[in-house]
């Protein structure tokens, strides 16, 4: 609370400075403070891009098949179609950019629904996207045939979608519009509903079973590359809109009575927020299937680094998602020679006790 | 092998989502059962003990049995089949206070109770010894089972199939015409149907495991409530031996099969049957030619799941490929343990590796599981590690029944296929 004290303190004060148009006497002091916090946090970011390089460049040169850096230097630079040449550029490269991919859209739609729904536990599967895309992948496979990788990711693009409109649409009916409640009850039904209907299609003809349980293993491993780059343009525009809208979660952060009262058009940015996540976790779950706990871990890592302001929780967290998920492939591929874990099963084990710590603290960060 | 090994633990979950329905006071019931089955037939080191299943407290005597089918109409089975829960709990709680005095009288009641009330018995694999009135006609098995029986003309009313019917490798060119679909996934048992198909036997295959249920279940209550409906004769691929999981050759579990096969009526002598077994044999001697006629050529048995990685077989532990390594064939090896098969059951038929590991074991001959668990080869193009395989390149793949099916019917095929694959196949390794 004395956070969001502080924080609308000091946006009635930066509102005063702005309106102080007589007299516009130097205030050093302040100015100098701002400046120095903006740089510190620069510098946190510059750092966190220089680790984020760091873990790219060890995923690409970490792996179930041993190389030698030298094997990956000449993967790139001697390329001359060996073994270690096909590892790095065929596998590794790919599967690295997928993670980056798929770290920077949960993370920030991770961030974006904990600031719209101002819901500390919230992940981006509370506006059902994660149900609607399982559901969309298991009709592909039961009514349509489909159990190509290439063929169900658009199904899964479109359920995710398709599930978060419902939610989105439900929770927007009556008279305050889509308030953050309404938002997780909505979500939370639909994702029953839908999961509902995907466990009766699985129960009534387990021939959908290898083809769901496999999306349902959320992996970066095998995964072909063609459907990220379909995908690809949606995760831009997501990731673009969502680093945009820092301001606007800032202000909606006071509450929806003040953010109204500041002129902020609460519905928009919901609007736009809930649009971003689709684009972004969508994308995500259509290509490397369901990934649980980077969404709702990484924001709070970033709100302790760099404070509340979501104009620097939203890169914060866009550089720290992959640098998690990354980090959690390069352990799943190094651990278990010559097989590998799912990715999704050790962001599991490293989520689950940082889940308990987060929700026995007496203060949860309100948001 | 049984169909559910290399699913990568697809029965698990299952398993996980039936366990939970399991009645505990039907699960507390079972043990002293299952002490009083098993203990005979495998504590007395390798000659088995015939149990007599009038011994047991759920077994039909054969007198009350030919009352029941009496008594039994279609629809008084399904009602059974649908109040299945109580039923069952009553009769195992009367069965386990039977028990007692059962243990005690064993010795000295079997033989008076047998003599001269059965026409028809036959001896499992787990050393029950299932007897009724008549020879049963009308069976369901598992699929693998049913492929065997049904091979060499033993009639089906329905199959406990491990995927659907159209789907199932195994079924293809077996006429299904009015067969019942019991399951169509591992272990998803319709008991309703499994009622009404009105089976005088069950035909299924022993888990190596030994601790579970048996094969095409994927719980003792589901098992259980099965054996109510009809009597469940349990067929074991370790012929060699079980205690070290040494399974028998294709060879030997096809025997077995058709054992059971005669017991059920089915004329080995029959024209289709001797030349099945003529072709098994000559195709046989063509794989050995085509081998013998290439040496160094290695054959690797294996499949690619999405997200998972490749899993290649370990040709002692799968009755066909260890054929194909009698017969000379190369079988790739792979290395690691198998381990204990109760702790890690997938890695005792497979190793896994990851993609890039796809080119650990060269070879010039793939065998490629035919499932549709298996990605297709198709969307293998997109794994650049598998594209550059030698034999891949070479296009030598062909596909590989990872649910053997114990026919000689259908072996011959492979085997022809198999020899041809080798006699085009070039040396790339």
């Amino acid at each position: 609370m004395d956070a969001l004290r502080a924080r609308s303190l000091s946006l009635a004060q930066s509102t005063r400075d702005a309106n102080r148009t007589v007299a516009p006497q130097p205030q050093p002091v302040q100015d100098h403070g701002f400046v120095r916090a903006g740089r510190r946090r620069m510098f946190g970011l510059a750092i966190l891009a220089v680790v984020l390089v760091f873990v790219l460049l060890a995923s690409i040169t970490f792996g179930s098949e041993h190389l030698r850096i030298a094997q990956v230097y000449d993967a790139f630079f001697h390329y001359n179609g060996s073994t270690a040449d096909t590892i790095v550029r065929g596998l590794r490269v790919p599967r690295t950019l997928l993670g980056l991919s798929v770290g920077i859209a949960l993370g920030l739609a991770g961030t974006l629904m904990q600031g719209v729904t101002r819901n500390p536990l919230a992940d981006p599967g509370i506006l059902g996207v994660n149900a609607g895309a399982a559901l969309a992948v298991i009709i592909a496979a039961r009514f349509f045939g489909i159990d190509d990788p290439l063929g169900y990711v658009w199904f899964a693009f479109g359920g995710a979608a398709a599930a978060s409109v419902v939610v989105y649409g439900v929770a927007s009916r009556g008279p305050l519009g889509a308030t953050p409640v309404k938002l997780a009850l909505a979500g939370a039904a639909v994702t029953a509903f839908l999961a509902a209907l995907t466990s009766g299609i699985f129960l009534a003809d387990n021939s959908t079973l290898n083809v769901y349980i496999y999306w349902a293993v959320g992996s970066l491993s095998g995964r072909p590359a063609s459907p990220l780059v379909q995908l690809l343009p949606f995760l831009l525009v997501g990731a673009l809109v969502a680093v945009s809208l820092g301001p606007g979660l800032n202000v909606l952060s006071l509450g929806d009575e003040a953010a109204r009262s500041l002129g902020q058009r609460v519905g928009l940015t919901r609007a736009t927020s809930a649009a971003a996540v689709v684009l972004l976790v969508g994308t995500a779950v259509a290509v490397a299937g369901p990934i649980a706990f980077v969404g709702l871990i990484v924001p709070h890592v970033a709100r302790a680094v760099t404070g509340h302001d979501y104009r620097w929780v939203l890169p914060y967290s866009a550089l720290l998602a992959p640098i998690l998920l990354l980090s959690a492939d390069v352990i799943g591929r190094v651990i278990a020679p010559p097989a590998e874990i799912q990715v999704s099963v050790v962001t599991a084990v490293i989520g689950t006790p940082f889940f308990i710590v987060l929700i026995r603290r007496r203060k949860l960060p309100q948001l | 092998l049984n169909s559910h090994r290399g699913l990568v633990d697809l029965p698990s979950v299952a398993e996980g989502s039936l366990t939970g329905l399991m009645d505990p006071i039907v699960v507390e019931v079972l043990g002293p059962r299952r002490t009083l089955l098993r203990a005979p037939a495998f504590s007395s080191g390798g000659g088995r003990t015939h149990v007599n299943r009038q011994n047991c407290p759920l077994g039909r005597s054969s007198g009350p049995r030919s009352h029941l089918r009496v008594a039994h109409t279609s629809a008084n089975r399904t009602a059974r089949a649908m109040d299945l829960s109580n039923s069952v709990t009553r009769r195992e709680f009367l069965g386990v206070a039977a028990s007692g005095a059962v243990v005690v009288l064993a010795g000295r009641l079997s033989s008076s109770v047998t003599k001269g009330s059965t026409d028809w018995s036959f001896t499992d694999d787990r050393g029950v010894k299932v007897s009724l009135a008549t020879q049963p006609k009308r069976i369901v098995a598992y699929d693998q089972a049913a492929s065997a029986l049904m091979n060499i003309g033993v009639p089906m009313v329905g199959i406990m199939a491990s995927m659907p019917f159209g789907k199932d490798p195994l079924l293809t060119g077996l006429n299904l015409s009015g067969v019942a679909k019991v399951s169509q996934a591992y272990g998803d048992i319709n008991l309703e149907v499994l009622a009404a198909a009105q089976p005088d036997l069950i035909v299924t295959e022993l888990d190596p495991r030994l601790t579970g249920p048996l094969i095409g279940f994927t719980n003792k209550s589901t098992q259980d409530q099965a054996q109510q409906v009809a009597p469940i004769v349990a067929i074991d691929y370790y012929t060699k031996s079980r205690t070290n999981f040494q399974t028998g050759d294709v060879i030997a579990v096809t025997n077995r099969f058709e054992q059971l096969g005669r017991a059920l009526g089915a004329n080995l002598q029959a024209p289709d049957v001797v030349a099945a077994q003529k072709n098994f044999e000559q195709a046989s001697a063509r794989v050995r030619a085509a081998t013998a006629a290439k040496p160094g050529l290695k054959v690797i048995a294996l499949g690619a799941y999405v997200g998972v990685g490749i899993q290649v077989a370990r040709p002692q532990h799968d009755p066909t490929l260890l054929y194909y390594q009698e017969l000379g064939v190369d079988m790739v090896e792979p290395g690691g343990s198998p381990g204990n098969i109760n702790k890690n059951y997938n890695n005792f038929f497979f190793e896994l590796l990851s993609y890039e590991r796809a080119s650990q074991y060269p070879a010039d001959l793939i065998l490629y599981d035919d499932t549709v668990y298996a990605m297709s080869l198709q969307s293998l193009d997109a794994i650049p590690t598998w594209k550059d395989l030698p034999a891949v390149k070479a296009g030598q793949i062909i596909p590989w029944r990872k649910l053997n099916p114990f026919s000689f019917k259908v072996e011959a095929v492979d085997l022809g296929r198999l020899a041809t694959a080798i006699n085009k196949a070039k040396i790339v390794t």
